[in-house]
Parts: C-alpha cells; structure tokens; sequence
C-alpha cells in the first residue's frame, strides 16, 4: 500500500506546484503593463471578484486587471494550452518532431479569412470587424484543413492521410493559401491594411474580452481531455504505424478523429489569437526530458508549460516596449529559437 | 498436395491460411498461397527478397485485408475479430522497429497490454497486467534493465524488448519478420532458442537458411509470391530448392551432429 499512496503524494505535490506556478505567473501578468499596479492592489481585485472583502478597490483598478488584463491572461493560458497539445499529439502520430499545430493548413486558411475581412470589407455585411474576424479566420481554417485532408486521402487505400502525404498536402495548400493573401494585401490593401494583416498573421491577445476568454478556456479543457482519452494509443504509435496497428489500435480512425480534433481546436483559438508560431513546436520538445515520453503525463504538462510560457511572451509583449505591442509571434520566436538549438545541440551529443 | 503433406500430423491446423492473394496496384504480391502452422510449432517462412515474406505476415497479423482468400486462427476467422480481439490472438515482431522517443523498456513492454485495457487505455479491466509485463520481462532476460531507457538498449537487447511486448499481447500465434537481422550471432541464436521455448505457435521469416534449419520443424517457401514447397525442413531444404528458389548452387547434406539439414553453398548458380 505504500507505493499507491507515495504515488498519490507525488502527484499531488504536482498538481499544487503546477497550480502555484500558473497563479505566480499571472498575477505578475495581471500586475504587468503600460500601467503597473502594485501585487496586493491586484490581490485585492481578484479577491473582492471572488467574494472576498477588499472593499477599497476602486473602480478604475478594478476596471484594468478585472475587465482588461484578467481575459488577456486567462486567454494566453488557453491558447498556449491548446497549440502545445496540438504539438504534441500531431509529433506523435506523424512521428515527425517538426510536426506543429498548424501542420493540416490551419493557420494558413485562416489567414485567407483574416486577410479577406481587413483587406477586402469590415463592415460590408454589417457587423463589426472584431466578431468579424474570428468568424472568417475561423471558416477559413476549416476549407483550408478540408481541402488538405481531401488531399491527403485521394485514392483512399492504406496511404490514406499518411503523415508523409498528409504534411504534403499541407505544404501544398499552405502555399496557394500564401499567394491568395500576398496577392490581395498587395494589390488591393489600402492605408495600414498590409500592416495589419502582418500584425493579425504574428498573432496579438490583444483586445480579448471576456466572452472569448471563456470560450478558449473551454476548447483548451476540451482539447486536453480529448487528447488524455487517447493517451495510450499514441503510446501504441512510438514505434510506428505496424506496430500500433498490430496492437490492435485502428490506426486510419485514430488518424482521423486526431488530426481533424486538433485542427479544430488550432482553428478555434487561432480565430481569436491569429497564428501563434513555435509553442506547438517546441514546448512537447522541452517537456519531455522532463517528465518523460507517456503521453498521460506530456500532454498535461505540455499544456501547463504551453500556457505560462505564452502567458509571459503575451505579458512581455504588452509591457516592454511603452505604449506599443511587440507581435506576440515574434517573441515566442524569440523563445522558440534558442530552444530549439539548445535541444538539437543536446540530442546530437547523445 | 500442400495440405496433405503438412497435416500428417493429424491434428487441425492453428493457423490455416488459404488462398491468399494480394494485389498492389497491377502486382500480385501474394498469389493463391496456402499455409498451415500447427499448435507450438515452428514454421519457418523463406525465400528471397520480394517473395512476399513480409506482406503474408502481415496478412496472417491482420494488418491487410487480402484481395482473396482468408485467415483462420484457433477456429476463428481473423477479420471476424476486432482490433483489440485480434490483437490478442496474433502478435507481430517487426523487422526492425525503432523509435527516438526515450520510453523505458518496462512501458515499451506494457504497450502490449493495450488490446486487454478499456477502449481508451483504461486500465481498470486489466488488474494483472503489471504482472504480465513483469513476467514478460523475466522471460526475456530484460528484468533488470526493465528502467532503462530504449536509447540505451543494445540491437539484441531491443528485439528482446520487442518480444517481451508481443508476449504481454498473450497471444496464440507469434509472428517474426526476420527478427534476427541486425543481431550478432550469438544473439540470433539466444533470440531464436528463446522463441522456441515459449511453446507457442510461431511462424518467422527467415533469411539464414542455417538458422531455419536449427530453429524451424517446418518451412513454407515463397517465390514470387507463391509457395514454391513447403513441409517438414528436414525435407523440404535441398539443393534442388538452392537453384531453383535463390539461385545458388550448393549442397544440402544432414548435419554431422545435428542431425538437421546443413547447406554449403558453392555460389551463384549459373541459371538463374
């Protein structure tokens, strides 16, 4: 009886660690920014939110970390959660450790539907450009991972959405996705549309409200336990497609039901974060020295390290240079990089 | 003919493979082939490359569904089972399956309780599966380096490892797919001695013809796709069999020792 209960200990003390750990980041994140509020002033707005005392909070406080800051950090958690996840379950089934969320074409398409609304006409069907947006980011994506996947399986068969034609097809629509948005940015942007079409492709958090904070937390809740449900069988893919097939995994279903889950999820949070390069890519890499290879422990944890690490690359954004943003895609890059390095230079010691 | 020289032994066939045919495309890969592999048996599968050794284990895996013909295990139709039933019926070691990922050997091994846990891994419908890798693993000599990583494994070590998982499948049937090929000899032997003694019904693929005779009570030999001759491998390897299936000129004599079958080639056979 004493390994279970140690075993219990052990993960306990994980769960309050990674608890402390986001709670730290974001109350630094919600103190952070163009006007920087002492930690207990944000202590206290959190708390008297939660039902507890601090009645001297005054409503301008409340206003900037409660209804401004507060959805900011939550959505970085989430969206940082989501493309991590992604990373890692698409690694694992491509077997491909440049494998990213953004593999089936995603970001691409929804590209082509941000560019369409900036460039082409806010406003034309008479709403807003913010709900706008998300919305044809959004059916972007979709058409975008629906013609990669229509690619990918053409003459059905075993090859079928193999990874190998899968990231093929990938490239291919990535690239007639690129043409269509350089070719009407260029040719009929007008005033800073370039620059805002450059600033939506490198992603911002900025101006998330509420509503679509708790929509993202609610697709990384869902992407992280769909992703755990199937744990194992991406366990079963470590050694290949044979091999999992022959554990008695149906590896086209598995495929299937994996890559069009997590280019739905990518697609939901790119909609609202536009395309956020390089966490989906590195952070699997950086957890799994850590805590190993089960997909039962590298998912949570990809998550947990994907959503503070965006956390402090979306509060580093907003704060470093004085009333400007740094494009959040730059920054992760900035991260991502020498990561990356530091892994290949590691691995080709072993 | 095929079937009535390989079920003298009176019993009913484990494995009964009749009539397979696979097509890719404009090939036939595999054309009308029979096999029968009987109950703790080993069967040795030969030939040259691009016989077809490969796409027939598959096929006797479950992996492929054949253009024609079927599968029988133990009474039961193969692609009447579902994956995970399949999977507890017929285990594959593949020729030479490796990955980057730095798993421990003792969950490389526990992948092979997946087909007896729930639908999505749960573990609550396999209480002894800790067991069964444990034992897996004392089996194949892999006890003590159970925490290692794969990285670290030696080849021979790593096709162990496979083994251990396809052990903890519990299966009926043990497919290798030239399970031998990157190992020295010493570890081919071990390997292949400790196959044997597992009393189950294995069908290999083989390579080294040395090896099938030492190993195998019987072959079943592919040539483009169809089976060339098959029975007992002290009859069935013979020089005749040298020429016309790989082209070598050489003898088949009985072993001074042994008493199976020992080749000495001479080279390449002038017809080929």
């Amino acid at each position: 009886m004493v390994a279970p209960v140690r075993r219990a200990v052990g993960w306990g003390l994980l769960v309050a660690g990674a608890a402390l750990v986001v709670m730290i980041s974001a109350a630094v994140a919600l103190a952070a920014g163009s006007v920087d509020v002492a930690l207990d002033r944000v202590v206290a707005v959190v708390l008297r939110r939660c039902g507890f005392g601090g009645a001297d909070v005054t409503v301008l406080e409340d206003q900037l970390i409660w209804q401004l800051r507060m959805p900011r950090v939550l959505g970085a958690l989430a969206v940082g959660a989501v493309l991590a996840v992604c990373g890692a379950v698409l690694q694992a089934l491509t077997r491909n450790d440049l494998a990213d969320p953004f593999l089936l074409g995603v970001s691409s398409g929804a590209s082509v539907g941000a560019v369409t609304v900036i460039v082409l006409g806010a406003g034309t069907v008479g709403l807003a450009a913010h709900t706008l947006l998300p919305i044809a980011a959004f059916i972007g994506a979709l058409v975008a991972l629906a013609t990669v996947l229509l690619i990918a399986s053409l003459g059905g068969g075993t090859t079928a959405l193999s990874p190998h034609r899968t990231i093929l097809a990938g490239v291919a629509v990535a690239h007639l996705c690129g043409a269509y948005t350089s070719i009407v940015t260029l040719m009929r942007g007008e005033g800073d549309a370039a620059r805002r079409v450059l600033s939506w492709t490198l992603g911002s958090l900025a101006g998330l409200r509420w509503d679509s904070a708790a929509f993202l937390l609610f697709v990384a809740a869902i992407a992280l336990a769909w992703s755990l449900a199937y744990a194992q069988r991406l366990d079963a893919f470590t050694f290949g497609e044979t091999s999992a097939r022959s554990l008695g995994i149906p590896v086209t279903a598995t495929r299937w039901s994996l890559m069009i889950g997590t280019a739905l999820v990518t697609a939901a949070s790119v909609a609202f974060a536009g395309v956020i390069g390089f966490v989906g890519l590195v952070v699997p890499h950086l957890v799994r020295p850590v805590v190993g290879h089960r997909h039962r422990a590298v998912l949570p944890a990809a998550a947990l390290a994907g959503g503070v690490l965006l956390l402090w690359a979306d509060t580093a954004a907003r704060s470093i240079v004085p009333r400007q943003e740094v494009p959040i895609g730059a920054l992760t890059a900035l991260i991502g990089v020498p990561a990356l390095v530091w892994l290949l230079a590691r691995r080709s010691r072993a | 003919m095929t079937h009535r020289k390989l079920c003298a032994h009176g019993e009913t066939p484990d494995v009964l493979a009749t009539g397979l045919t696979v097509r890719l495309a404009d090939r036939t890969i595999l054309d009308r082939v029979d096999l029968f592999a009987h109950g703790g048996r080993v069967t040795g599968l030969l030939g040259p490359n691009g016989s077809g050794k490969t796409t027939l284990l598959h096929v006797l895996a479950g992996l492929r569904t054949p253009d024609e013909g079927r599968v029988r295990v133990g009474g039961r139709t193969l692609t009447d089972l579902g994956h995970r039933a399949r999977a507890r019926t017929v285990a594959l070691v593949e020729q030479h399956a490796t990955t980057t990922s730095d798993l421990s050997v003792r969950h490389v091994v526990g992948l092979g309780r997946l087909p007896h846990c729930g639908r999505f891994g749960g573990r609550g419908n396999d209480p002894d599966g800790e067991a069964v890798v444990a034992r897996a693993l004392e089996l194949v000599g892999l006890a003590d380096l159970a925490d290692r990583g794969w990285g670290s494994l030696s080849g021979g070590e790593r096709q162990r490892a496979h083994l251990a998982r396809t052990l903890a499948q519990e299966p009926r049937v043990l497919l290798l797919d030239e399970p031998t090929n990157h190992l020295d000899l010493g570890q081919q032997l071990r390997f292949l001695s400790l196959a044997r003694e597992l009393g189950l019904t294995v069908i290999a693929a083989l390579h080294d013809l040395e090896l099938a005779a030492a190993y195998c009570d019987d072959v079943v030999v592919l040539r483009h796709g169809r089976v060339h001759a098959d029975g007992p491998v002290t009859t069935t390897l013979n020089a005749t069999l040298l020429r016309e299936v790989y082209g070598v000129a050489g003898t088949v004599s009985s072993h001074p020792r042994f008493l199976r079958p020992h080749v000495v080639w001479d080279g390449p056979s002038q017809e080929v």
